[in-house]
């Protein structure tokens, strides 16, 4: 199962991921990415968005982690 | 060290800006320059990026503009390091937040309405004079809860300081603006930006009357100009492409994602400048440290190592990871009102005057801080008032 992962430290709260990924990252108040539940992937269009989510951030702050 | 005359200014001016720049990154990505006392520009995505995000090495302390700016003081957060950036910075973010600029979304529609019934029956207009540079005057007045009167007097005052930064009597007259505010806020605390900023911590104390001048000015000098420029130039790029302008007008969701392309592509916050802790070498170059150096933001959003055909205005461009807010700690403040103003100018003026010509002899372009049109005069098919 994959997981969409956030790096707090990167992000700087351009909010491009929820633009992508609406099922997947939420921003918190002060606007910084914050995954929705655990983050797994358990639908093709859940790793279809979160791949985008990944592709467009300006930080490269959004990685997915893929565990066998 | 190849020392080149590479000015960003006289290129920002030209219409053809983004093709200049790319011949000179073609030439050397990092060279030094002798205009403006010296400074190292640094021209590829992937340089500006790591400066950007790098800012124990690449310091905004003494400056982010060059040449300098003539404010007496530097203007946070900005124009800090941290840890002084985050405690300006952090409180401020919550108020400048994706759900908080929803919010204000029809109070805004609302400002871009009321500045199209003035011109929308006479079939012309100037869409930079009275519309792109209006309207974030209006909002900026509206987070900091002043009258119209004063709305006004910020949007003339940003206007001529964007274009002639070293004016000191008119830093003098914004200062006493300020001042003004934050006595009135000081015996009225009110649930507004001036009263947030006046509420503000550094180590552990409330800030001084200075720091709050600071801080306003950087308010007013990145919330106004940048957006008027980013609305105008986006005008701009519409008129002249007939088949974005038509994708538009048939699906307007797709207007937050072509905003992005246009934001991209034209990149009114051109370059911002940064200053050397240390000695670094970036592609073969010897930065000393304390030396300027140039981020510019346009030169990276136009490298083809990043973006396919650069040059191409793509509204369905994917991924987009384009640096016009800049990128890393300080990446502009005020991004989700932004994003929100340019999506509410493109919604109503596709609506309401979709066949708008650019009278492309007549538009005049200016160069400061920013690059963008202080004239962008337009003809249309006249329609009604919405009121």
């Amino acid at each position: 199962m994959s997981t969409i992962r956030v790096d707090s430290d990167r992000c700087q709260g351009h909010a491009m991921c929820v633009t992508q990924a609406p099922s997947l990252v939420d921003v918190d108040d002060l606007g910084f990415a914050v995954i929705i539940g655990d983050g797994t992937l358990s639908t093709p269009e859940h790793h279809e968005q979160a791949e985008r989510a990944v592709a467009c951030c300006p930080e490269q702050a959004l990685h997915v982690e893929d565990e066998s | 060290m190849t020392d080149t005359p590479f000015d960003h200014l006289e290129i920002a001016l030209q219409a053809d800006a983004s093709d200049r720049l790319s011949a000179e990154r073609e030439k050397c990505p990092v060279q030094h320059s002798s205009a403006h006392d010296g400074f190292w520009a640094f021209l590829g995505y992937e340089h500006v990026g790591d400066a950007a995000r790098d800012p124990e090495t690449y310091s905004s302390a003494s400056g982010v503009t060059i040449p300098a700016h003539a404010f007496p003081m530097a203007l946070p957060p900005i124009e800090a390091d941290p840890p002084l950036h985050m405690q300006v910075r952090g409180p401020l973010l919550p108020r400048l937040a994706p759900g908080v600029m929803n919010d204000l979304e029809d109070d805004l529609r609302a400002m871009v309405t009321g500045l199209i019934d003035e011109f929308i029956e006479s079939g012309s207009a100037d869409l930079a004079a009275d519309l792109s540079i209006p309207f974030p005057g209006m909002s900026i007045g509206k987070l900091m809860n002043v009258p119209d009167d004063d709305v006004a007097m910020l949007r003339h005052m940003t206007a001529h300081l964007m274009q002639n930064s070293t004016d000191t009597d008119m830093i003098m007259q914004a200062m006493g603006f300020f001042q003004k505010l934050y006595e009135d806020r000081l015996a009225n605390p009110a649930e507004d930006l001036p009263t947030a900023i006046l509420e503000l911590e550094i180590d552990g104390e409330q800030i001084g009357n200075e720091q709050f001048l600071a801080i306003m000015a950087m308010v007013m000098m990145a919330g106004l100009d940048t957006t008027a420029n980013a609305a105008g130039t986006m005008f701009e790029l519409i008129g002249a492409n007939p088949e974005v302008r038509q994708a538009l007008i048939d699906d307007p969701a797709k207007i937050p994602q072509a905003v992005e392309e246009f934001l991209r592509y034209a990149t009114p916050l051109h370059a911002s400048g940064r200053t050397t802790t240390s000695d670094v070498e970036v592609e073969g170059c010897p930065v000393g440290a304390g030396d300027k150096v140039l981020l510019n933001w346009l030169a990276a959003n136009h490298d083809p190592a990043e973006f396919e055909e650069p040059d191409t205005l793509n509204i369905e461009r994917f991924p987009n990871r384009h640096f016009a807010f800049g990128t890393g700690p300080h990446r502009c403040l005020g991004i989700h009102l932004a994003r929100m103003q340019l999506k509410l100018l493109a919604e109503e003026v596709l609506a309401r005057l979709p066949d708008y010509q650019v009278d492309e002899a007549s538009v005049e372009r200016y160069v400061g801080v920013t690059r963008g049109l202080s004239s962008l005069p337009v003809t249309f098919t006249a329609g009604t008032t919405a009121s």
